[in-house]
């Protein structure tokens, strides 16, 4: 992997896209009939399913709050979502790290507050993995919960970024996130610009934060736009008749 | 009763807390970019075992290291693990076992030193696919008093910085491993340090605080964790439960990078390195790993104490100075006698025969620790009012004799 | 703003209107001075409240409003409902109506007696006495209307799509009848029995407390009866599927267009 191009002399990527240029991202809305709210998303070849459930009654009473809803979260990796099959699914350490860092985002995007004693429970999975999990994710989760009729702040939207040859790099697939540069996640609420998921993994040079930052959060504003037509889309296609 | 309700915190504390964030006006008197004191106490008898406290907040660091047969996946690589354990004495909420708090520190400092290759794992290869040395670093938390993430960072670093692996040869496809008393135990290979800085945000992020104590973490609404180098390289970086506009964030950044400065400062202070503004400038290989194999470089106590006047004249006042007294404990580690010598300065083991019996964990009895405990049944005490050096001398006192008499009762 | 016939979409985030002498009601929130959406769903306006309802939610209770629900919980003096609220709703002892009229008192044996009215897995039908302070539903059974269902089909569709009516108990031409809960439950059964029968079968108890119970009447249902329970289910699924609000004269339209298919395996 030592002379992997990761970006050629024309300035195309090892798939063929510019470097700002986002995968192309479709999504499935609505899917599951059981759930309260889900969605199928897939960027490129990282293929995600969400669902949502509730809010509804707390399960145990050391959950209850009086005062907001409880965000219950699990991100898992289906066992065959990478090259080698994975053993733990669920038990992993950096999944149960990235299940905390989801539900951290999705409460300070969520208005809680309008459920008290209330659960909200969501469920993430990666089938396939091809780089940007988390950010992946986090699309999904989101369109899920739109589609739970579930208060929000904001969309919340998620790409990653890495800095090859001083040249940020959006929405990265397995080989560019396995790649030496850092790896920025970031996660914003588009309308007000305001973080609410950050993860920089790898040394960042802190002269380069905030050029890495910029074009992650320029990233989101048009995977916005994506998130938003086919929110509008879905709305007009089943408005009651 | 349930243990987490006693850490619940009453609505006038909290108005209280806020509002005197409000006025940029901290609790324990400190300003709002204020670290508390820093202090770390490398252990004089055992490589790898160090104590960092920051404030009233404690944790000890222990490293052991053992020869095992590498992943398949990754041959040539040593294996490096982290081992958080929240001690139950640390907190009412505290429990045994792993929790979310256990899980994402021990995620942080994944990221900190494998992920940002803080710590070279190929260097722990001895024998590629069969032999490499696996690195386990225990992390017990004694007393949580807030901002207990920069607290692990900073004793796992110190501790696997302080660390010694037997030294190996290697003949073809024979390794052999040197006891301590025949060869010198070598250093692990340390390229850069990550220095973590947590950020405590209020009410929607619009208040801001560095290094958030036990009674302002009750009132947070988010934390954003930077962990950076001298070389002003972000090795890695969590946010968590609020928004935040991305000028914020630069700003903390920046912020974080003075800090990592300061704190880094007192690290070499305690940890015995000596560097010079020369070492400082150089990229990519680390000073610190280039002084400490100069093994002639001999400091002594006096030669430290000069560094001290230093940093004084520097006027660096964020990290207080050091007491004399507590200086005197420090024991350059280039000085250290060997694990099997008995010899120690006087003043380190008031309790020894005690910790003797529980090798590596000197956790429970040392006189520092029954500090923590009792500060954690007397409550807020020991939190009120400035914390001046005297005042912390003075309480030490106090609890220690108190926790002594604790004892006798037993 | 939206304009007259014409929906509003909006979504999370976006802005319905910067002008402050609008009430923000569901689905909306402020911000800068500004009224947000924070659902995706069409913007709604009555006089100067301003609502988003999105597409999918949990039921809403309102004061009146007509429920199916099932017995969760049996409790010492109440039963917890599950009514796919976003909070198991509440059925207190007092707000049901005792076997032996309206006017008996209450005794401690009522409550010993609990389980022999309703039980765990009973579906009642019932009306939203109360909303509670932290949004759960108190309920009550005090009419001849409310009570135990026993005979006939439940449906489960999306709250937003059972209109609010007057009325949500139907006695249909196919024969057949239907209640409508607002919480998108929806129960098909044969038709009701007249009043005075219907006291009968309701909550028969044993005159002795504390012997064997026989709770209603068995009433057979014919095999014509749940032909026409089954197509009503099937027309209700369908009318559900292409988002069409639910109310007699859709569901009786739909019946009376599939007719013309017919009964198969």
């Amino acid at each position: 992997m030592a002379d992997f191009e990761y970006l050629s002399p024309e300035g195309l990527r090892s798939d063929g896209r510019r470097p700002q240029e986002l995968r192309v991202l479709s999504c499935n809305i609505s899917h599951c009939l059981q759930a309260d709210g889900s969605a199928y998303l897939q960027q490129g070849n990282t293929r995600v399913i969400a669902t949502v459930y509730g809010p509804h009654d707390v399960s145990r009473r050391s959950e209850a709050q009086h005062d907001k809803a409880f965000i219950n979260c699990q991100f898992s990796m289906a066992t065959f979502s990478t090259s080698e099959r994975k053993k733990r699914p669920t038990g992993d350490k950096s999944c149960l790290e990235t299940s905390l860092a989801l539900k951290k985002t999705f409460e300070a995007a969520i208005l809680t507050d309008t459920y008290p004693h209330s659960k909200i429970d969501i469920f993430v999975q990666i089938l396939q993995s091809d780089g940007s999990d988390k950010a992946v994710s986090i699309n999904a989760i989101t369109m899920a919960l739109i589609d739970a009729g579930i208060p929000m702040k904001d969309y919340v939207c998620a790409t990653s970024v890495t800095l090859i040859n001083d040249t940020p790099i959006v929405d990265l697939n397995y080989f560019e996130e396995r790649g030496p540069g850092p790896e920025l996640i970031v996660g914003t609420l588009p309308k007000s610009g305001k973080i609410v998921f950050l993860q920089v993994n790898s040394r960042l040079h802190i002269d380069n934060m905030e050029k890495v930052l910029k074009e992650g959060m320029n990233g989101n504003q048009r995977v916005h736009t994506i998130l938003d037509t086919l929110i509008k889309k879905h709305l007009e296609k089943s408005i009651l008749t | 009763m349930n243990r987490s309700r006693a850490s619940a915190i009453s609505n006038c504390e909290k108005e209280f807390t806020l509002e005197a964030i409000q006025e940029r006006k901290r609790l324990d008197g400190r300003s709002v970019y204020d670290y508390r004191q820093v202090f770390i106490k490398p252990s004089p008898v055992t490589h790898g075992n160090v104590l960092v406290t920051i404030g009233e907040t404690r944790v000890q660091a222990c490293v052991g290291c053992e020869v095992v047969v590498p992943r398949p996946q990754r041959p040539t690589d040593g294996l490096l693990y982290f081992n958080v354990l929240p001690s139950p004495m640390a907190a009412p909420n505290y429990d045994i076992g792993k929790s979310s708090l256990t899980m994402r520190v021990e995620r942080l400092l994944d990221r900190c030193f494998k992920e940002s290759r803080s710590l070279d794992t190929e260097s722990l290869c001895i024998i590629a696919g069969q032999k490499v040395w696996s690195i386990r670093v225990d992390i017990h938390i004694l007393n949580d008093s807030g901002n207990i993430t920069d607290c692990c960072v900073m004793a796992s670093f110190c501790a696997l910085k302080h660390c010694r692996r037997p030294y190996v040869t290697v003949s073809g496809e024979h390794a052999t491993i040197h006891p301590v008393s025949e060869r010198e135990p070598v250093p692990l290979n340390i390229h850069h340090t990550p220095i973590c800085i947590t950020f405590g945000f209020l009410s929607e992020g619009n208040y801001l605080l560095v290094d958030p104590s036990i009674e302002e973490e009750k009132v947070l609404t988010g934390h954003l964790y930077i962990v950076m180098n001298i070389h002003r390289e972000i090795c890695t970086m969590q946010l968590e439960g609020v928004a935040l506009q991305h000028e914020e964030v630069v700003k903390c950044t920046k912020i974080a990078m003075t800090k990592v400065n300061e704190l880094n400062k007192s690290i070499n202070k305690y940890m015995g390195i000596r560097t010079n503004a020369k070492n400082m400038d150089e990229d990519g290989q680390s000073i610190l790993t280039n002084v400490l194999k100069e093994t002639t470089l001999q400091i002594d106590n006096i030669q430290t104490a000069a560094n001290v006047q230093e940093d004084r004249k520097n006027g660096k006042d964020i990290i207080q100075e050091v007491q004399e007294d507590v200086y005197e404990i420090m024991y350059p580690m280039e000085e250290e006698p060997p694990v099997t010598e008995e010899e120690e300065p006087p003043k380190t083991k008031p309790r020894d025969k005690d910790t003797d019996e529980e090798e590596e964990v000197t956790v429970t009895l040392t006189k520092d620790d029954i500090t923590g405990l009792t500060s954690i049944e007397t409550g807020l005490t020991s939190n009120t009012g400035e914390q001046t050096s005297v005042n912390r001398n003075s309480n030490k006192e106090t609890s220690g004799t108190r926790g002594r008499k604790r004892r006798k009762r037993k | 703003m939206a304009l007259k016939g014409e929906p509003h979409y909006v979504a999370p985030g976006d802005v319905i209107t910067a002008n402050l002498g609008f009430m923000r009601g569901h689905g909306t929130y402020e911000s800068d001075g500004k009224l947000l959406a924070s659902v995706a769903g069409v913007v709604e306006r009555v006089n100067r409240l301003l609502c988003v309802h999105p597409l999918k939610s949990k039921y809403n209770g309102e004061i009146g409003d007509v429920v199916v629900g099932r017995i969760i919980e049996v409790q010492q003096k109440r039963w917890k409902v599950e009514t796919s609220s976003r909070l198991d709703s509440v059925l207190n002892l007092s707000s049901i109506n005792l076997p032996g009229g309206v006017l008996r008192r209450r005794s401690a044996e009522d409550e010993v007696m609990i389980r022999d009215y309703l039980k765990e897995g009973d579906l009642i039908s019932a009306e939203v006495q109360q909303v509670n302070s932290d949004g759960s539903l108190s309920l009550h059974t005090r009419s001849l209307k409310y009570g135990k269902l026993t005979e006939g089909t439940l449906v489960t569709v999306s709250p937003s799509l059972v209109k609010r009516c007057k009325n949500h108990f139907h006695n249909l031409l196919c024969g057949a009848s239907l209640i409508l809960g607002n919480n998108g439950y929806i129960w098909i059964s044969p038709i009701i029995l007249d009043d005075h029968q219907q006291e009968q079968m309701r909550f028969q108890l044993p005159s002795t407390p504390g012997s064997s119970s026989v709770k209603t009447v068995t009433h057979v249902a014919t095999i014509e009866e749940r032909e026409t329970i089954a197509r009503l289910r099937n027309c209700i699924l369908a009318l559900a599927q292409s988002r069409i609000l639910l109310y007699d004269t859709t569901v009786q339209y739909a019946y009376d267009a599939s007719l013309k298919y017919e009964v198969k395996e």
